[in-house]
């Protein structure tokens, strides 16, 4: 079984079927997995911010998997490039923890909250749906996406992972 | 319960064993009429630590011109404040690898989230223009360090911690000091100030998560306590090395302000971009 391992800013496409995929840990970090029950493709993104506006244009190829409005098109429209249908698609999505008394309006510290909206966002641009969702709070988690079984799973600390 | 605070210093013995001849060399180094061959000197009698240190000046991440073959040479080429910081890093690297089961760490977590946090504050003090940006590296770096005698104590209250945090909203620092009558900041400022490190590093380390409180017991460098903040915060937030604290801390919600940096989304976003770029020199580091 191959081990894709997605860190920060990072996203992934696979279409063959023995692999694993999973992020490092996200903070406010938002991982997005995606699987197509179909065809058995899938990817994944580990994303770090919402918004790519923030990124110089030189930068920007290099910096695709960082943002949610970049790296959610580019990881799903692939996908749907390939043949995959949007019916078929299972995306769901980790992450975006935030600090101690930061909510929504906790502007500008509420990174967490801010990538899970920029990811729902870029999903339903795309007229996609998020069937799950484990995101918010204050702790730390990892997402894994065992692309064999077509199986999710949620790690956190201290926790046996457990399928999502 | 809880230990008297001598007894979980004298955990950490193994901890202070390891950090002996960093300790020393630091001291020496923070001496400015000390000679070269001296410091090599204490030096040579770890030939571990003469070889790491080798191996890092010869790294890519430092590309010196030329092969560097002996500690003299090292330190001629590098200065004493790098020095000092890269012998930090060797041993905090060899000392922070172990599991912390009672902080939901898992090999070499600490680690991870430590060099992360100390390449941030390096980071961070050069874009606010600190004048010690490797004070700041090695105060990030050693932040921490008060996890590892507390780790078994915060195990054994794991539950009463937590259910502390769920009914009063507390920070996780202050729920340890509330159950355990310490906290792991302060931990690590004990051990530290054993090592006879300055003052201003020894506020960094305790005052990391509140410098509000810093503020308030008027010490000295409240800049150095502000730029820890901030990267502990930068850290959780790209998740390095999370633990069970998870980001179970509150953030000043004025530290971008007061670090003179400007207080607005994007400002903050870019920074974060900017950090989370650091990240492949961090895992060169990280190993």
């Amino acid at each position: 079984m191959q081990e894709i391992v997605l860190k920060s800013g990072e996203l992934e496409l696979t279409t063959r079927q023995n692999v694993i995929m999973y992020t490092t840990e996200l903070g406010s970090s938002v991982a997005m997995a995606v699987y197509d029950r179909k065809s058995r493709m899938a990817g994944m993104a580990h994303i770090v911010l919402p918004d790519s506006s923030i990124s110089n244009e030189n930068d920007i190829i290099e910096e695709f998997g960082k943002f949610a409005d970049t790296a959610v098109p580019a990881v799903l429209e692939r996908l749907l490039s390939l043949g995959s249908k949007k019916e078929d698609l299972i995306i769901k999505i980790a992450g975006g923890a935030n600090m101690y008394g930061i909510d929504e309006n906790s502007y500008p510290f509420n990174i967490g909250q801010r990538n899970i909206m920029a990811t729902q966002q870029a999903v339903g641009k795309l007229n996609l749906e998020i069937i799950d969702s484990d995101t918010g709070g204050n702790k730390g988690r990892a997402l894994k996406l065992n692309v064999m079984q077509g199986m999710f799973y949620i790690k956190t600390a201290n926790q046996s992972e457990v399928e999502f | 319960m809880p230990e008297d605070i001598n007894e979980i210093l004298n955990r950490a013995r193994g901890l202070q064993n390891n950090f002996y001849t960093a300790v020393k060399v630091s001291e020496l180094l923070d001496d400015f009429n000390v000679s070269i061959s001296k410091i090599s000197k204490v030096i040579d009698t770890d030939p571990e630590l003469t070889a790491k240190i080798l191996r890092y000046c010869n790294s890519a991440q430092y590309g010196f011109a030329r092969k560097v073959t002996n500690i003299k040479d090292a330190i001629s080429i590098m200065g004493f404040k790098i020095l000092k910081t890269i012998i930090f890093t060797i041993i905090s690297r060899s000392s922070f690898s172990k599991p912390l089961q009672g902080y939901g760490l898992t090999e070499c977590d600490l680690w991870k989230n430590s060099i992360t946090c100390a390449v941030y504050a390096r980071y961070i003090a050069n874009l606010v223009n600190y004048d010690d940006p490797d004070q700041a590296y090695t105060a990030a770096l050693l932040r921490d360090i008060g996890k590892i005698p507390l780790d078994e104590l915060v195990k054994d209250n794991h539950r009463a911690i937590m259910e502390l945090i769920n009914r009063e909203n507390l920070s996780f620092c202050d729920a340890e000091k509330r159950i355990l009558k310490f906290n792991h900041s302060e931990i690590s400022a004990l051990l530290t100030e054993k090592w006879n490190f300055p003052q201003v590093l020894i506020d960094a380390i305790k005052y990391h998560h509140c410098p509000d409180k810093a503020e308030e017991d008027e010490c000295e460098d409240i800049d150095l306590v502000r730029i820890v903040h901030l990267s502990d915060f930068l850290t959780v937030t790209v998740g390095q090395g999370i633990g069970i604290d998870g980001m179970m801390y509150y953030i000043e919600p004025d530290i971008l302000d007061n670090l003179g940096l400007r207080p607005d989304k994007k400002n903050l976003d870019l920074i974060i971009s900017k950090v989370a770029d650091l990240n492949s020199e961090i895992y060169s580091l990280a190993g």
